[in-house]
């Protein structure tokens, strides 16, 4: 046996032996390293993925790894490449004023001022999350701040926003404002600040006497009164009695009708900026027209209300004479809510009622595009009849009075509550029923979409009753909200449009779920007539959230 | 052939055919059950590869100085760089102070990056809120474009202010979009500086 030096020694009198093990020793000297290298990257990346900047009000997450924790009052911005603290009590010097550079894949960051401390308007992750800086915010007992949680950006998909007492984070404008501000911007009414007292309940003909109290989309047409609204997100709506206002003998010219809800405040409603909203009312031969193109003026929504207890529920009060309304259908449609299992190509089968008390919405809602083939007159409209996806998934969000998120009331958390409709092949309408859970009786805002539409809103302030079920009117959904993002942005862009895009050409950006989503007229194909579905939407281009 | 040689190689002969046998029987293994499942646009953002931004926006010129050249109403054009990257679409938000800068328009190239056929999708200025949006892209069978081209004209005029000077500013809402990524290919945007104001020496009385 020879010794290991002899081996050595031996190996390295052979000019090839002691190539292969100078090579040998070569890899082995960089194998180690490389790996020992390469083990430790891994559990520092694990390690740092770990990180958790525990004390929202000391350090919070800088980036979407959680790799950096940014100081109290500095702010997370994406700069050359990495992201930086800036401003608070460490971090780097803000960049340059007039320059932005914007992440390539992280959320792009807020903008806020330097200096530390969270400006008015700047996001915020939790409640409490804000820190008073400039005096202006409304401070909680812990010494900061109170993000106005229920009132700033509330929006699935939206992040929180610190507003000064008394204001919300306006979407369109990008900052705190008041209610006032912020409907003048997006072109609707907001709803009324008093919810009034429900008495009963939606009517239907011929149950006795008492109040009635529903809604009627525009344009409505009452005997003896019609009512015409025009212009961007008119809401005409008339309650019961029992509110507390009565229409009198001086209709049309008493104002009073013109209140929101039994409301005295002027500033409820306004008129949209570049846009009138008009509302006419005509009775009796004489006609009433308004144009909100002023602010200050409240001409919105329009009370009719019959006085106590002299007409019959199916019937308003108007002036001295009782009128027949035209009452809300009965439902006849319904469908399991969730879980939503989407059938294609199947014959529908909407004719279940909804389960004794239950608490019910029930929904019909039209998508462009598909429908008659044929007008009235004979002219050919491209619509498809034949829908592929015979069942698909709705998505409701209810909103208090003041426009806050308050689905989570019905389902105990904050998701949209999700039901199916099935497609109506008489109406060339989606119908069905969403079980509202445990929802309390009160007038809601309802919003609702489909999976690849904007959110839009029920006309009125629907009263839904617990352990009833309530129709709302039918809804003709705006289509091409195919990328949301997180939770859903609902509104149209160009990362809508250029997904729609590489749908059509096949491109490995649009999966198969939304390139199903990209056949607005689902047809099967994503052409040209779905491109023109889409660019109607960008007409619209803001969902009902985004008011 | 050395004693220690005629080891070396059946040891390595030993190992050799170890190797292969572990990796023949990890072809045979039987590979799980493929559960088709639909692919959602999460996943297609881990699978996509992202794009590393290099996409710039800027005005030009990048600064107008009201307080040497005084006009009724200023003009400036909206360029993007694509520095080689292929585009499907751009979309710029822009805010502005709208008690100082009025009368704000923008108007779409006519010859922009994204040919003559470019589609807009939208095009708003709100004169109250100082903020102006314009998006547009290539048509449905255009291919994605890249160079140096217009995007827009931008035209205003200014109000009387004590400012020493304004920005129109990119939001954060801008971007740059490629049918071949899901992220945002904007690397920079530079904002426009208009100048109001000169700093004057402080007159000396009489």
């Amino acid at each position: 046996m020879q010794s290991l030096k002899e081996l050595i020694e031996g190996a390295f009198f052979h000019s090839w032996q002691r190539t292969f093990m100078v090579l040998g020793g070569l890899v082995l000297a960089i194998a180690l390293p490389v790996t020992i290298i390469l083990t430790q990257s891994q559990q520092d990346i694990r390690q740092r993925a770990a990180t958790v900047c525990t004390d929202p009000y000391v350090s919070t997450p800088c980036g979407s790894n959680t790799t950096k924790c940014c100081a109290q009052g500095s702010t997370c911005d994406f700069v050359s490449g990495s992201w930086r603290c800036s401003g608070g009590s460490g971090g780097i010097p803000t960049p340059t004023p007039n320059s932005i550079t914007i992440a390539p894949t992280e959320p792009v960051p807020t903008y806020t001022q330097a200096g530390g401390g969270f400006p008015e308007g700047s996001q915020c992750k939790i409640q409490n999350d804000c820190l008073a800086t400039n005096g202006n915010l409304q401070y909680g007992s812990n010494g900061k701040s109170i993000c106005q949680y229920d009132f700033c950006g509330n929006v699935s998909g939206q992040s929180k926003h610190c507003c000064p007492a008394g204001t919300q984070y306006c979407p369109s404008l990008g900052k705190c404002s008041d209610n006032i501000e912020c409907a003048s911007v997006v072109g609707s009414c907001l709803a009324p600040t008093a919810t009034p007292t429900p008495k009963s309940t939606t009517p239907s003909p011929g149950d006795g006497t008492g109040s009635g109290q529903g809604s009627l989309s525009c344009p409505v047409s009452v005997s003896g009164v019609t009512t015409t609204c025009s212009g961007t997100t008119v809401t005409c709506k008339w309650t019961d009695s029992n509110s507390g206002t009565i229409l009198n003998s001086s209709l049309p010219y008493n104002a009073d009708i013109y209140k929101v809800d039994g409301s005295t405040s002027s500033t409820n409603c306004r008129a949209s900026y570049g846009g009138t909203t008009n509302c006419t009312i005509n009775f009796a031969g004489k006609t009433l027209t308004q144009t909100n193109a002023a602010p200050g003026t409240y001409n919105c929504v329009v009370q009719a209300v019959p006085a106590n207890n002299t007409c019959t529920s199916s019937s308003v009060k108007i002036s001295s004479s009782c009128t027949i309304q035209s009452a809300s259908p009965t439902p006849t449609f319904t469908s399991t809510p969730t879980p939503v299992t989407e059938t294609v190509g199947t014959s529908p089968s909407p004719s279940v009622s909804p389960s004794a008390g239950t608490t019910s919405l029930s929904i019909s809602v039209a998508l462009p595009g598909i429908g008659s083939n044929t007008s009235a007159t004979g002219v050919k409209l491209n619509n498809n009849e034949n829908p592929k996806r015979i069942t698909r998934e709705v998505e409701v969000r209810l909103e208090s009075s003041e426009g806050s998120d308050v689905t989570t009331l019905a389902t105990g958390n904050s998701s949209p509550i999700k039901g199916a409709l099935t497609f109506d092949p008489a109406s060339f309408t989606y119908k069905g029923f969403v079980n509202l859970g445990s929802i309390p009786t009160a007038n809601y805002i309802v919003l609702v979409r489909l999976d690849n539409t904007l959110y839009s809103e029920a006309p009125g302030f629907p009263l839904i009753t617990q352990e009833q079920n309530t129709t709302i009117p039918n809804l003709t959904l705006v289509p091409g909200d195919i990328d949301r993002g997180t939770g859903g942005d609902d509104i149209l862009n160009l990362d809508d449009y250029v997904l729609f895009v590489a749908c059509y050409q096949g491109e490995a950006i649009c999966a198969s779920e939304t390139s199903t989503k990209a056949d607005f007229d689902d047809d099967g194909d994503r052409d040209i007539f779905d491109l023109n579905i889409m660019q109607r939407g960008f007409e619209k281009r803001q969902g009902a959230t985004q008011r | 052939m050395p004693k220690k040689t005629t080891t070396l190689i059946i040891v390595l002969l030993i190992f050799t055919a170890g190797l292969i046998y572990i990796a023949i029987q990890t072809e045979k293994e039987t590979p799980p059950p493929i559960t088709e499942e639909p692919v959602t646009q999460e996943t297609v953002k881990d699978i996509v590869p992202t794009i590393q931004p290099r996409t710039d926006i800027f005005f030009t010129p990048q600064t107008i100085d009201y307080a040497q050249n005084p006009q009724p109403s200023y003009t400036t054009d909206i360029l993007i760089n694509t520095n080689g990257q292929l585009i499907s679409g751009v979309q710029i938000e822009l805010s502005y102070d709208p008690e100082i800068l009025a009368s704000v328009t923008i108007n779409p190239a006519v010859d922009s990056i994204f040919g003559t056929n470019a589609a807009i999708l939208v095009n708003s200025v709100d004169q109250e809120l100082g903020r102006i949006t314009l998006a547009m892209a290539g048509g449905l069978n255009d291919a994605e474009v890249s160079g140096t081209g217009k995007i827009a004209t931008l035209t205003f005029s200014t109000n009387f202010s004590t400012t020493p000077s304004t920005q129109i500013s990119f939001l954060p809402k801008t971007t740059v979009r490629s049918l071949k990524s899901t992220n945002s290919l904007l690397k920079s945007a530079q904002s426009l500086t208009v100048i109001l104001n000169s700093p004057t020496a402080t007159p000396t009385g009489l």
